[in-house]
């Protein structure tokens, strides 16, 4: 990693030519990963992703740059041809480097990365097996296990220099069951910002049979109907709803534009009244979590919805500046390769005051979606669909039936106010959220909730 | 990094054959906002990604930081790694080829300079807005400039390189009326600015903005459906894995058993050409180094042959198809279709439109990675597009979704367009008429 001496003559260099803010992001990443087919290793990867990236503003535009050779003299070079690409009158900017020392918010007991790889492939032979015995439908069981240390440096011409280690594991097991020519899928993937701890800490075989579980349900189901109906989205990962639906058009690279169905929204009603929702990226361990963001700022945990309330945008500093508005310590990119912006942490929907059972009961007719797999939106119309992995059909208050083949869409907006009912039953789940600055580990959550019209697409 | 120094260090510590992949890159991209250069980006990237074979097992490792330090690192791992293997899969790493395919690199693009491209961009911009008082914003107009080397050795001395360069550029609008909003953005690979056709790429990206406005929903029910070539296209990119020689002696492909038979109407024939004149993805050689050939996946509906690379075609008794890609420097090798294509056929667009008396053409999905299964192949996608009765567009259809399964579809194609259509990954097709997709609407 570069010293500070180093950076500080960098950081000079990319504010010669006009430039009035620079910052240096210095990233090195430890990963190892394992695949495994029906419990038999094929596959086993290690390395480290090094590198850095400059980012100079001037007044609300940015110019950046990266790259992995950090000898000084290509640094230099880089750092001036970076700036020449800023034709303004060279502003007065002094400052000293001082490290920001803190408390580790997210501490680690077991560093993966000295254990064994033995030992990491024991683990995930463990899911494999709970999953392959748990019917004989489930032929095929993919377990894919992933630990990484990224240890990053980030530098600016306010003087600030701090650093953050982020370590994170995760499991990713796919289930895939078979009868026949019908062939289905469950996915569960566990993960949380933890060492080698958290495999002790969660009950693997159950993690492997959640997966299982799923795939056999689905294989004997029958295809969803299709129409306009009430739909009881369960907890967890159903809460990627809220993430596409809502959560990405409250982020500032879409609102400072005026792209966002929200941009003049705040202080409205934008969702029902028991609705509210924050992005908290200081949840212990958690898997959207860290100590600070990608700019260098401590997170924080930030109120987006409150009793249906717009109450904020996750704000990076560059669209602050756009919005006047200060940073929520929301920037955060997949590498040194992607220019930091803002971006969700763990966003979710807080608990309310219904009983699944009863949201259930009180549905003449409609879909029970318990898993979700994922969706996507378009954040300046707020139009999104996800796909539901395990649905069951409700009629007069009894699920009848598991459907398959289920898809949600609807308008972020009108979904928000169309949310009826809010259960106890908070849970987060974890995902990886791809966008501009690359693809990031993100936890979405929510209790059950029930929209009193959605439109459902099956087949039927 | 000393690339004999790594070679020599591997074999005394027991390697037998290491395969070294380096790769370089040069990227500059330019974004415009409000005839103002919003964003502006120059990289420098590269990875160098090691196979090596040791006690009969292939051991991986990748690194970003080129340094003789990282030597000692690197044969660790590549040892820790194999011996974790436990899959009985043959390995092995080629030795070459005994010729490769000459491919030309289009290089136009050099004679522009960045502030050349900004000009564009700017003028892309303007056009833009200007093109109708119902797009409200631009909301961004972005190119990307991509330099790149890619080089593979092995300590059985094979050492090859090959060149890559493209340029691309997009255009974002922002359309509104009655407060009903539209977004609609159209890339392109550009090579040469000045020959470029900017007042029909206008017309284009307008239309798609514009065309969609004050869109809704239509009945849910059966309906005959135009798939446009844009939209086969993305089905058939995110199912190329049915063709995957891995998919298909893992057993996870419901092509498995397949080969040799019928598998889609006849009218479909898809063909995989590396070698294609300026094709998004033409090369010489794939990631394992075998050289690239020509060949017809699909002919008349009948699966002739999996992709294979040498793993997936060693396990199945047969020779790879130089389709050994990984989807990054540092990934494991996979397999990829290069440009892959549904050939086209006679019929246009009009006259399938006017085939129909009441049908959907849908020139737009949503969520793949979400609402297509790609194991089973069914797909149930958020779409757009427009209603056609008496055998013309009516009017725009906004979220509905399709549903189907692929392979059953592609069982009975009622007609194929002249229309072609190619990807940026090179995955090509002509527009498809269906006689009955599931629509769910109102």
């Amino acid at each position: 990693m570069l010293e500070k001496n180093q950076l500080h003559e960098l950081l000079e260099l990319c504010v010669e030519s006009g430039g009035d803010h620079a910052e240096i992001f210095e990233e090195k990443k430890y990963s190892n990963a394992y695949s495994l087919l029906n419990g038999v290793v094929e596959n086993a990867n290690s390395g480290i992703v090094y590198g850095i990236g400059i980012r100079i503003f001037h007044g609300n535009e940015s110019v950046y740059a990266y790259t992995n050779d950090t000898a000084m003299d290509n640094l230099r070079k880089l750092a001036h041809d970076l700036a020449a690409s800023i034709h303004e009158e060279k502003k007065e900017i002094q400052f000293e480097l001082k490290e920001v020392e803190y408390e580790n918010a997210h501490p680690v007991k077991i560093d993966p990365t000295g254990v064994s790889s033995d030992q990491k492939i024991a683990i995930a032979k463990k899911v494999s097996d709970a999953a392959m015995s748990f019917d004989p439908v489930i032929q095929k069981v993919m377990v894919n296990m992933m630990d990484e240390k990224q240890e990053v440096a980030i530098s600016n011409t306010e003087g600030r220099y701090i650093r953050d280690t982020r370590t994170r594991v995760r499991l990713m097991i796919q289930a895939i069951a078979m009868d026949q020519d019908k062939m289905e899928t469950g996915f569960y993937g566990p993960g949380a910002s933890k060492g080698m701890e958290f495999f002790d800490e969660i009950d693997l075989e159950e993690a492997g049979r959640h997966a299982a579980r799923i795939a056999k349900t689905m294989l004997y189901a029958d295809e969803c109907p299709s129409g306009t109906m009430s739909v009881i989205i369960d907890n967890a990962f159903g809460g990627v709803i809220f993430h596409e639906a809502c959560g990405h058009s409250l982020e500032a690279s879409a609102v400072a534009k005026g792209q966002s169905v929200f941009c003049n929204s705040l202080g409205k009603h934008i969702a029902s009244s028991i609705v509210s929702a924050v992005d908290d990226g200081t949840i212990q361990n958690a898997w959207g979590s860290s100590n600070i963001d990608d700019e260098g700022n401590f997170t924080k945990r930030n109120v987006l919805i409150e009793n249906g309330i717009l109450k904020g945008f996750m704000v990076d500093t560059l669209n602050g500046r756009r919005m006047g508005m200060p940073s929520t310590s929301s920037s955060r990119r997949q590498s040194y390769k992607y220019e930091t912006v803002s971006r969700m942490t763990n966003t979710f929907i807080l608990e309310g005051n219904d009983e699944l059972e009863d949201m259930i009961k009180d549905t003449a007719y409609g879909l029970y979606a318990k898993n979700m797999s994922g969706g996507s939106v378009d954040p300046s119309t707020g139009d999104f669909n996800f796909a539901v992995s395990e649905a069951y059909l409700i009629e007069n208050g009894k699920i009848i039936k598991p459907v398959k083949g289920a898809t949600l869409i609807g308008n972020g907006a009108d979904i928000l106010m169309k949310i009826d009912r809010v259960g106890k039953n908070l849970q987060r789940a974890q995902g990886m959220c791809g966008a501009s600055s690359g693809s990031i580990p993100t936890d979405v959550g929510q209790p059950a909730i029930r929209v009193s019209s959605m439109v459902v697409g099956g087949k039927e | 990094m000393n690339t004999v120094k790594l070679i020599e260090k591997a074999k005394e510590a027991g390697i037998e054959t290491l395969e070294i992949y380096i790769k370089k890159a040069s990227k500059e991209s330019i974004k415009i906002y409000d005839q103002k250069v919003d964003n502006f980006t120059i990289a420098q990237s590269g990875g160098i990604a090691l196979r090596g074979i040791y006690e009969g097992k292939l051991g991986y490792c990748f690194l970003e930081e080129d340094s003789d330090e990282n030597i000692d690192f690197c044969i660790r791992h590549i040892k820790e790694n194999a011996k974790a293997i436990e899959s009985k899969d043959m390995v092995m790493i080629y030795e070459g080829s005994k010729s490769y395919p000459i491919v030309e690199v289009n290089k136009e693009i050099e004679k522009y300079t960045s502030a050349d491209k900004i000009e564009f961009l700017k003028k892309v911009e303007e056009k833009a807005k200007e093109a109708d008082p119902r797009i409200v914003q631009v909301m961004e107009t972005m190119m990307e400039t991509q330099k790149s080397e890619t080089r593979i050795m092995n300590s059985l001395g094979l050492d090859i390189v090959k060149e890559e360069e493209y340029a691309v550029f997009y255009s974002a609008v922002l359309a509104s009326e009655n407060k009903d909003n539209k977004s609609a953005y159209e890339i392109r690979v550009i090579q040469d600015l000045n020959q470029f056709d900017l007042d029909a790429y206008i017309e284009v990206l307008k239309e798609k903005a514009i065309s969609k406005l004050n869109a809704k929903q239509v009945k849910s029910g059966k309906y005959p459906v135009i798939l446009k070539n844009e939209v086969m296209c993305a089905l058939l990119q995110s199912l190329s894995g049915l063709f995957s020689g891995e998919a298909a002696y893992k057993g996870i492909s419901r092509l498995k058993d397949k080969l040799n038979e019928q598998i889609f109407d006849e009218k479909i024939t898809i063909v995989d050409d590396p070698l294609k004149k300026d094709g998004y993805s033409t090369t010489p050689f794939d990631d394992e180094g075998v050289a690239s050939f020509t060949k017809t996946v699909v002919d008349h509906g009948k699966l002739m042959t999996f992709l294979h690379n040498q793993k997936s075609a060693a396990m199945m008794h047969t020779t790879s198809t130089g389709n050994g890609f990984k989807s990054g420097y540092s990934s494991s090798v996979g397999i990829q279709p290069t440009n892959f294509y549904i050939e086209k056929g006679n019929v246009s667009f009009e006259e399938m439109i006017q085939k129909l008396t009441c049908g959907i053409i849908i020139d737009e999905v949503n969520g793949l990675h979400a609402g297509l299964n790609p194991i089973s192949t069914d797909f149930s996608l958020q779409a757009s597009g427009y209603l056609i009765e008496n055998g013309k567009i009516s009017r725009p259809i906004n979220l509905i979704i399709v549903a189907g399964n692929f392979l059953d579809m592609m069982k009975n194609v009622q007609a194929v367009g002249n229309d072609p259509f190619e990807e940026l990954s090179g995955i090509g097709s002509p527009s498809l008429l269906f006689d009955s997709l599931a629509i769910s609407g109102e």
